[in-house]
């Protein structure tokens, strides 16, 4: 398991939900208390801490503010976010297998389907 | 509109699973993705559910979350006729589950739109047990079809 790459995405879904839940459409159905997803968040990032991904975690936070994102997948071999040919030895520059893009500086994560 | 969703190959009428996690597990496991999208896709779930139950009480949860492995909205269904603990809010089994998993951009936000039609019709079910009854997925798919248009009316 790709741990790190699975946290950081787990994060970055649960930021979704957020905005979701700040929503009354989706209160009316779950009014899920905020401190809750606070709460949440902060597990993810104390998961991601002890596994030494402070700086990770910095940078997570400067690539949301940049652009309104940090990870995102790789599709036949492009960045998905800023559309860049990855080239073929795109190597980890962190811990547990994350990648970053060479062009856009964003997290990626290579699936399963991308490496066969 | 959740007719274009319901499809019978996403309809499990006889869950194996008999714990929350496993019943996550096995609807995610009907979704066509890759194991490690299914795995990413299990870890929010769970933190989803972690913020509060989705198990909405009277034998319906509607698990649900955004997710980058995704590209399209996904809805897959799941039955129990024995029932799973789900944390409820009424503290009861849950026999009926409504999986909806959405990319984080959903411009249409056919997402939220779907969900709430989903709990529409969960608020209809739960004055029923008639789910408990049909054995074949395509019927279940006509039936809460039949069930959603009467709710539309």
């Amino acid at each position: 398991m790709k741990k790190l790459p699975f946290l950081l995405m787990a994060l970055q879904d649960l930021e979704a939900t957020e905005e979701d839940v700040k929503r009354e459409d989706y209160r009316s159905i779950f009014p899920v208390p905020h401190q809750a997803i606070e709460r949440e968040k902060e597990r993810l990032r104390d998961e991601i801490r002890k596994m030494g991904g402070e700086r990770v975690l910095e940078r997570y936070e400067r690539l949301k503010q940049q652009y309104g994102k940090s990870i995102v997948l790789t599709v036949g071999g492009i960045c998905f976010h800023c559309f860049a040919v990855l080239p073929t030895s795109l190597e980890a520059s962190q811990q547990e297998g994350l990648l970053e893009c060479p062009n856009c500086g964003i997290f990626l994560y290579q699936t399963d389907e991308e490496e066969a | 509109m959740l007719d274009q969703l319901l499809k019978p190959e996403r309809v499990v009428l006889d869950l194996k699973a008999r714990t929350k996690e496993d019943v996550l597990k096995e609807l995610v496991d009907v979704l066509d993705l890759p194991e490690d999208k299914k795995e990413i896709l299990l870890v929010t779930l769970k933190k989803r559910e972690a913020i509060g139950s989705t198990g909405m009480g009277k034998g319906i949860a509607i698990p649900h979350t955004r997710s980058l492995v995704v590209e399209d909205v996904h809805l897959v269904i799941g039955r129990s006729r024995e029932g799973v603990e789900f944390d409820a809010i009424d503290g009861k089994p849950v026999h009926l589950f409504f999986l909806l998993v959405a990319p984080p951009q959903d411009p249409g936000t056919t997402y939220l739109l779907t969900l709430g039609r989903i709990a529409n019709l969960a608020r209809k079910l739960a004055r029923t047990r008639d789910y408990l009854e049909i054995d074949d997925p395509g019927e279940f798919v006509a039936y809460l079809t039949r069930l959603e248009q009467e709710e539309a009316q």
